[in-house]
């Protein structure tokens, strides 16, 4: 594949994925949302329970993302103060 | 042009945040009122992560503090826990309850500073009953994870979200409001631990987002602010709802 077709297809997959004091454009088109959730919650320390949204909609954990896509995992409000 | 201005819950944030509050008052809107209101008291065990000088009720101690420096601005203690109701013919006395409608109204700016989920809920269901109101909150978890909220209404429109559309927390709060409980139940809450550096931050972060929204009139895109002092990140999360274009409503 060369450098300019391999470009085109990574940037076909291009979708942010952002929680808490996070946020990554990175090519999780195709994976799902709990692909996502597992590779980011160690860094991110996502909470377990946390939602996934796709703008204002709840998406569900087997959710395909595509191209494009804007997925939150809510982070709780800090309660403490 | 004067303004009202309350503050529910003067501890670990709210004291601090104060300290700001009532000079951005003094300066730039002469007049204004400053509600504090917190049924709770300082004690030896708050000194480290708490900004006071005296022991006793934490909204009489900050209200007689700021008011000595800020003559300009009407600084009114409440040393009440704010609920949603109070038993008829109670007599009203110092480390009781008052109820959120009597405390917040048109036109407030309010700050939900208290460390339970259930007060602050309380608070933004009360504001999703008025027409024009500016709610913010604020606090801290994992010692060095902070966050704050703001919750605008205009023309009876949620101008920003209500927190409940995306946390849960605010929906079915996993906690009790102080206010609710006896006072032997109270004195059994945990302090817990929090870190001064924190809880300084949360309030610098919501006196920015007052100034900047209600005192010099910009458009909040940054209505959820999540940052992390250990990590040196601060992240904004836009909760502006969409404005409703011309015909959409049939």
């Amino acid at each position: 594949m060369s450098d300019a077709a391999f470009a085109s297809s990574s940037q076909s997959k291009m979708a942010r994925a952002k929680s808490g004091v996070w946020e990554e454009e990175n090519n999780f088109a195709g994976m799902t949302v709990a692909e996502v959730r597992a590779s980011r919650t160690k860094t991110w320390r996502i909470p377990a329970d946390s939602v996934a949204y796709k703008g204002k909609a709840v998406v569900d954990e087997s959710y395909i993302i595509e191209p494009g896509d804007k997925i939150e995992f809510v982070k709780g409000q800090g309660v403490k103060g | 042009m004067p303004r009202k201005v309350v503050v529910i819950g003067v501890g670990g944030v709210g004291s601090h945040l104060c300290r700001g509050l009532a000079p951005l008052l003094e300066y730039q809107d002469p007049g204004s009122v400053l509600f504090l209101l917190d049924g709770d008291s300082f004690e030896d065990g708050n000194r480290e992560r708490q900004d006071f000088t005296s022991y006793g009720f934490k909204a009489q101690v900050r209200a007689a503090e700021l008011q000595a420096s800020f003559p300009q601005t009407v600084i009114i203690p409440q040393p009440y826990f704010v609920v949603e109701k109070v038993e008829e013919g109670v007599e009203r006395t110092e480390g009781g309850t008052v109820t959120v409608a009597d405390v917040v109204s048109e036109g407030d700016i309010v700050f939900a500073t208290v460390d339970n989920h259930a007060a602050r809920a309380l608070v933004f269901n009360r504001a999703r009953e008025l027409d024009n109101v500016d709610v913010f909150t604020g606090g801290n978890d994992e010692a060095w994870f902070g966050s704050t909220y703001h919750y605008r209404r205009r023309n009876g429109v949620d101008v920003t979200e209500h927190p409940a559309e995306r946390h849960a927390e605010f929906v079915d709060p996993p906690d009790r409001n102080p206010g609710d409980l006896s006072c032997e139940e109270r004195a059994k809450l945990p302090g817990g631990s929090q870190v001064l550096a924190t809880n300084m931050a949360v309030a610098a972060v919501l006196l920015a987002r007052v100034q900047q929204a209600c005192f010099d009139d910009e458009e909040d895109e940054a209505a959820e602010i999540c940052f992390d002092l250990a990590l040196g990140r601060a992240m904004p999360h836009d909760r502006r709802n969409e404005p409703l274009t011309q015909g959409a409503m049939t």
